[in-house]
C-alpha cells in the first residue's frame, strides 16, 4: 500500500492538527520534539506528515506533492488553488478584519494605505466596502505598519484581539471569516481512492465528536 | 529596468532552446503523422482573436490576455483552439463539408495570478471532429493514446463523466437555475463545504447520494445508453488503460453534450482533457456536434 503524505502548517493551527492526527492514527508525539526535522514518517499508519508554512500547504497539495493538506480557509481564497476542499475543521477560528489606528471607516478616504500579508482578498473586500486602499504586501507582524507610519489601515486575521489591543489597534470592519479547512489533490483522490476517504471518513467523525462535546459543555475550550 | 543588465523573461514563458525544440519537433511530426494517416488536416488559426468570441469558451475571461488596438478594438491571444475553430466553422459553414476532421499543434495563452508555479504559456496539442459519429470519437482517442505511447510517458489512466449525468442525479428540473449554478461552481471548485451548505437546504434527500457519487466514484443514476455505448466502445479499444468515473469533470451544461474525459497519470498531472460540445448548435447555430482533446505539451516536455 502507498503512503498517504499530509502537509501540517506551523503556527495557530498545528497543535489542533497534531490532536486529529493523533486521532486518525498518525502518533503525533513526533512532531512535537523542537527539532529541525521536516519529514515524519509512520510506518504502521502508512503516512508522512510535512511540516510547511501555511501559505506553503495548498503549493505542496496543488502539485500533489502532499495528498491531504490542512490549511485555514483565509489561505485558500488568497491563493484560489486547484485543490479539493472537503471538509471544515472547525478549529482555529478567525476573522480577516480592517483595523486602524482609529475606529474612522476610511470610506471617504483616497487611497488609504493597507498593509496586508493577504494582497488578494483585501483589494477585493475593500473594493467591494467601496474603499480605495493601495495596498501594501508584508509578511509578517502586520500591525508593525501603522505604528512605524508604513500604513494607516492594515488588513489582517484576528483571533482573540489581543495582539491588535497591545499594539493600539482597533477593529473598523469585519471582512471573512475563517478556519481550518482539510484540502486534498483530486488526482491523488482518484488514485488512493479507499485510504483516502477513510481518512476523510474519520476526520469527519472526529469533528463531529469534538462539536458535541463542545455544545455539551464538558470539553468547551 | 536596467535592461542591459537585467533581461528577463515574464513568469510563467519558457525559451525552447535546442533539444527541447528539437523534442517539440519530433512529437509534432509524430503526432501529424499518426493524425493524417487517420485523414485529419491541419489547423492552424490566427494568434490573435476579437475578445468578444470568449463569449463562446470555457475558459474564464479573466484568464485571458487581452490588449486594444490602435482602433479601440480588444483583441485577444488565443486561448485555446476549439473556440477558434467555431468560429471558423461559422465563417465558413457553406463550404465545409462533415465530418470535418482536424488536429493542431501551438500555443494557448492563458493568465494566472500569483507563483504557485502554473504556466502562461500551455503547448496543446490536439484533434477535433465535427458532425461525426461514436466510431470517429474511438479513433480519435485511439489516436492520441498511440502519440502518448510514443512519448515515454507512462501509467496513464482515463476518467470519464456524462455532461448530464449530474443534472439527472440532482433532479435538476426542479431547482431554480440559479441554485443549480452555484451547486456546479461548488463542484466545479471542489468544494464539498460549500456544496454540503447548499444540498443541505436545497436537497437534503439526496444529499448523502450526491456526496456518495462524487467522493466514491460509485453511480448511482444510470448513463444514456448512448454513453453506455460510447464507455464500452472506449474500453474495448483502450483495454489496457484504466478507466474511472469522475463526476465533478463536468465543465458546462450549455458547453458540453455526452461524454467528457481527462487523461491523467500516476505524476497527479493532468495531460489531457476533452469530450463531446454541444455549444456549436446550441451557440452558434451551426447544426453539429463536436467531439476534441487538448494535450498538455508542457508536462510531456517537461517545461
Amino acid at each position: 500500500m502507498e503512503y498517504l503524505t499530509v502537509a501540517v502548517p506551523k503556527g495557530n493551527l498545528f497543535d489542533e492538527s497534531l490532536k486529529l492526527l493523533d486521532y486518525i492514527g498518525f502518533p503525533a508525539n513526533q512532531l512535537k520534539d523542537e527539532n529541525r526535522k521536516l519529514i515524519f514518517t509512520d510506518t504502521r499508519a502508512k503516512m508522512k506528515v510535512v511540516v510547511t508554512r501555511n501559505f506553503d500547504v495548498p503549493v505542496y497539495v496543488e502539485h500533489g506533492a502532499a495528498d491531504f493538506g490542512i490549511v485555514g480557509k483565509d489561505v485558500i481564497a488568497e491563493m484560489k488553488p486547484n485543490v479539493m476542499e472537503l471538509l471544515d475543521l472547525r478549529y482555529g477560528r478567525c476573522t480577516l478584519c480592517l483595523a486602524g489606528k482609529e475606529k474612522d471607516d476610511p470610506k471617504f478616504l483616497n487611497n488609504v494605505r493597507v498593509a496586508t500579508k493577504y494582497p488578494n482578498l483585501a483589494s477585493h473586500f475593500l473594493s467591494k466596502e467601496g474603499i480605495r486602499a493601495r495596498i501594501i504586501k508584508l509578511h509578517g507582524h502586520i500591525e508593525l505598519a501603522p505604528l512605524l507610519g508604513l500604513s494607516t489601515y492594515i488588513v489582517d486575521l484576528v483571533a482573540t484581539g489581543r495582539t491588535l489591543k497591545e499594539n493600539n489597534l482597533f477593529i473598523i470592519k469585519p471582512l471573512f471569516s475563517s478556519s481550518a479547512r482539510l484540502i486534498a489533490n483530486p488526482f491523488s483522490w482518484k488514485l488512493k481512492r479507499d485510504v483516502m476517504l477513510d481518512f476523510f471518513e474519520k476526520a469527519r467523525f472526529y469533528i463531529e465528536e469534538r462539536s458535541v462535546m463542545n455544545v455539551s459543555g464538558h470539553h468547551r475550550r | 529596468m536596467n535592461l542591459k543588465n537585467e533581461l528577463s523573461l515574464p513568469a510563467g514563458f519558457f525559451d525552447l532552446e535546442f533539444e527541447k525544440a528539437a523534442a517539440k519537433r519530433r512529437l509534432e511530426n509524430n503526432f501529424a503523422d499518426i493524425f493524417v494517416n487517420k485523414g485529419y488536416r491541419e489547423f492552424s488559426p490566427s494568434l490573435i482573436e476579437n475578445y468578444e468570441l470568449s463569449d463562446f469558451s470555457l475558459v474564464p475571461k479573466n484568464k485571458i490576455f487581452k490588449f486594444i488596438d490602435k482602433t479601440g478594438d480588444i483583441l485577444a491571444l488565443r486561448w485555446d483552439y476549439t473556440t477558434s475553430l467555431a468560429r471558423f466553422l461559422k465563417m465558413n459553414s457553406e463550404k465545409i463539408s462533415f465530418p470535418l476532421k482536424v488536429f493542431y499543434c501551438g500555443s494557448v495563452f492563458r493568465f494566472f495570478e500569483g507563483s504557485m508555479g502554473r504556466p502562461r504559456e500551455i503547448i496543446q496539442f490536439g484533434a477535433e471532429i465535427i458532425g461525426g459519429d461514436v466510431d470517429g470519437e474511438i479513433e480519435l482517442i485511439e489516436g492520441i493514446f498511440e502519440f502518448l505511447k510514443g512519448t515515454g510517458v507512462k501509467g496513464f489512466r482515463i476518467s470519464v463523466s456524462e455532461a448530464e449525468y449530474l443534472k439527472r442525479l440532482l433532479s435538476a428540473e426542479h431547482l431554480p437555475a440559479e441554485s443549480l449554478e452555484k451547486i456546479l461552481h461548488a463542484i466545479k471548485c471542489r468544494d464539498f463545504i460549500m456544496l454540503n451548505e447548499l444540498a443541505s437546504t436545497l436537497f437534503p434527500e439526496q444529499r448523502e447520494d450526491l456526496f456518495d457519487v462524487l467522493l466514491s466514484g460509485k453511480n448511482s443514476v444510470d448513463f444514456r445508453p448512448e454513453m453506455e455505448n460510447f464507455l464500452e466502445k472506449l474500453k474495448n479499444s483502450l483495454f489496457d488503460i484504466p478507466v474511472d468515473f469522475d463526476p465533478s469533470l463536468v465543465l458546462d451544461f450549455d458547453y458540453y453534450t455526452g461524454p467528457i474525459i481527462e487523461i491523467y497519470d500516476q505524476n497527479k498531472t493532468s495531460i489531457g482533457k476533452g469530450g463531446r460540445y454541444g455549444f456549436l448548435s446550441k451557440m452558434l447555430g451551426i447544426d453539429k456536434n463536436g467531439f476534441g482533446i487538448a494535450l498538455n505539451l508542457n508536462y510531456i516536455l517537461g517545461l
